[in-house]
């Protein structure tokens, strides 16, 4: 079984064969292509879109999408298509910091856990059951509604609801992995709790987190925008998808496309994220390549 | 271990749950930028009005001993009342509650009944075209954002077709949309399991036996396979509570469902952090009693499974 994990490890260490891998498979390209188009559209929208994406013209209200508004206008008369781009980058950067605090957190405290044991580790796990137990959209509502809607609060919020699963996985393999003869070794020659955690078990077990980061994307960018839909999101005028639609709602029957380019967006980005998670997992773990048959 | 201690166990599991609950609501309404007592009256409140305030919610006692009597307060289900309205918190979440456990069952009712027939299906005819169609519904049933598919099922059925309503709880048939809605991300994980799950089963040698002693199709499907096939699908099923309770709230936004999720919602743009507070505590206690049920039903289904054991 160690076996297995050190395979993957080198797969991991490897940036290039392990990106030709997931290539290789059909979901893999699928995913990368969708993801990376939308991300590239959205850095150089500024560059390509002539419109403001926050000041409008309100002569040109709820125009229909045309040559010159290839997805429409909204209400304020602003080009949907650069606002919807610009509300691709804003929900891709809420759902990239919050999934990555999410992970990095969870990983460093299941660390501690694992390597520690004894009562840090009981009350470290005690934490993570409790959040475990209550969905996260109701810790995220809650956070959310009681400090304000603002970027950070949003970020903690989405990073909340993922912290127990990474302590969890986390605390699962360090326990196997503290017993092997390279952190025994590191503890004979006299090195720090500290240092053999951080800069010896940690980068051997890091595979485990940054396969769980990508699956975990796809699910914190609806997250966002869920949360931007109900208003307690990014704030208008700000674009952000989730919030895009959820104030185009009233305009379903006059103005569909308004609802229907940021959504399509929307589902691109999370199917992407979601066919290029599974692809890493089964490239980087092996023993779920059963999932695939 | 007994079923005895087996649920004692997991009944001082939920305790510990609702406690963490409570206590993280508490902290989270203590750290409100500002005064409570002058969010709890609304912003334009004469002073006389935050000052009754902070002494009815006991604003100016010690912290510890607010947060005690906070805590008896919810072990007595006193929720308190509701600023917006002035009636009991409870007697509110409680008139909500049947439409949001209606809209929840009719949504996995719909996915149960679509999963495990179309997952079922797929692995018997491997690489056919309904095996293709079931993956990718997989793939985009657990993509799709909720309050979108929604909004594209009232524009096609509502407004353009005319033939449904596009929100409320007034007709019979105010129901489909929003249970079409939620049904969609729980379908999903259930026609993935059954169909890998089928898969799995369908290679053990038991069912090659029951071929090669020439039973029919129909009997090694239904007495051999499916049987074999229930528990990880039913474990999925259970595991879906999550997934309902997000969609639940979203949903009911969308829809104008009068539910708890739409209450939620409500009362926060109202500022009605009494209520806010008391429905997130009834639906984290429902979460977690329905988890007890589940786990339970497993034991009663699977006698392999030791009530107590592992988790």
């Amino acid at each position: 079984m160690m076996q297995v994990r050190f395979d993957s490890l080198r797969k991991l260490g490897s940036i290039n064969s392990t990106f030709l891998m997931i290539a290789k498979t059909r979901t893999g390209l699928i995913g990368i292509s969708s993801v990376s188009s939308i991300v590239f559209l959205s850095i150089i929208i500024g560059v390509i879109s002539p419109y403001n994406p926050i000041k409008g013209n309100l002569a040109e209200a709820l125009r229909a999408p045309s040559l010159s508004h290839p997805f429409g206008t909204d209400e304020l008369g602003r080009d949907l298509f650069t606002r919807t781009f610009y509300g691709a980058r804003t929900s891709l950067l809420i759902s990239f910091l919050g999934a990555g605090l999410g992970a990095g957190l969870g990983t460093i405290l299941g660390l501690l856990a694992g390597y520690m044991g004894g009562a840090i580790d009981y009350i470290l796990m005690r934490i993570s059951d409790a959040l475990l137990s209550i969905p996260s959209i109701l810790i995220a509502i809650a956070l959310v509604a009681t400090l304000g809607p603002s970027m950070n609060n949003i970020v903690i919020a989405i990073a909340f609801g993922l912290i127990p699963a990474y302590m969890r996985l986390t605390r699962g393999i360090v326990v196997q992995v503290k017993n092997l003869e390279y952190v025994i070794a590191a503890k004979l020659l006299g090195l720090s709790s500290m240092r053999i955690m951080f800069r010896h078990v940690l980068p051997n077990i890091s595979y485990l987190s940054i396969s769980q980061f990508t699956l975990d994307l796809g699910g914190a960018i609806l997250m966002a925008s869920g949360l931007g839909f109900l208003g307690l999101g990014i704030q208008p005028p700000y674009p952000e998808l989730g919030t895009m639609i959820g104030t185009a709602k009233m305009y379903v029957g006059l103005a569909p496309y308004l609802i229907f380019f940021p959504g399509i967006v929307l589902l691109i980005l999370a199917l992407g994220f979601n066919l290029l998670g599974n692809t890493i997992r089964d490239v980087m773990d092996p023993s779920s390549r059963v999932m695939m048959k | 271990m007994g079923a005895i201690s087996f649920f004692t166990k997991r009944l001082i599991g939920i305790a510990i749950v609702v406690l963490s609950v409570s206590i993280f609501m508490f902290i989270l309404l203590r750290s409100i930028p500002g005064d409570p007592a002058r969010l709890l009256a609304g912003f334009d409140a004469p002073p006389e009005v935050v000052q009754q305030i902070r002494e009815r919610y006991g604003l100016n006692d010690p912290l510890p001993l607010q947060l005690a009597k906070y805590l008896e307060n919810l072990l007595t289900f006193n929720l308190g009342t509701s600023v917006r309205t002035d009636t009991p918190v409870l007697n509110e979440v409680m008139s909500r509650l049947p439409y949001t456990l209606y809209l929840s069952l009719a949504s996995l009712a719909i996915a149960i009944a679509v999963g495990i027939p179309l997952g079922a299906y797929a692995a018997l005819k491997k690489d056919s075209i309904m095996d293709y169609v079931a993956t990718g519904l997989t793939s985009i049933g657990t993509a799709m954002p909720t309050f979108w598919l929604g909004l594209m099922l009232i524009l096609f059925f509502a407004v353009q077709l005319k033939c449904l309503p596009a929100g409320g709880a007034e007709s019979a048939s105010s129901i489909i949309l929003p249970a079409l809605t939620l049904s969609l991300p729980v379908m999903a994980p259930i026609t993935k399991t059954t169909r890998f799950t089928f898969l799995e089963v369908l290679r053990e040698d038991f069912v090659k036996l029951a071929k090669a002693k020439g039973l029919r199709k129909k009997t090694v499907i239904f007495k051999h396979v499916l049987r074999n096939a229930m528990i990880p699908v039913l474990t999925v099923v259970g595991l879906q509570m999550g997934n309902l309770m997000r969609g639940a709230v979203i949903t009911e936004t969308v829809f104008a469902w009068p539910g708890v999720g739409r209450l939620v919602v409500d009362s926060i743009f109202a500022r009605d952090y009494p209520m806010v507070q008391g429905a997130i505590f009834i639906l984290a206690l429902i979460y977690a009693f329905i988890n007890l049920a589940v786990d339970s039903l497993y034991a009663a289904v699977d006698p392999r499974i030791r009530l107590g054991g592992g988790a």
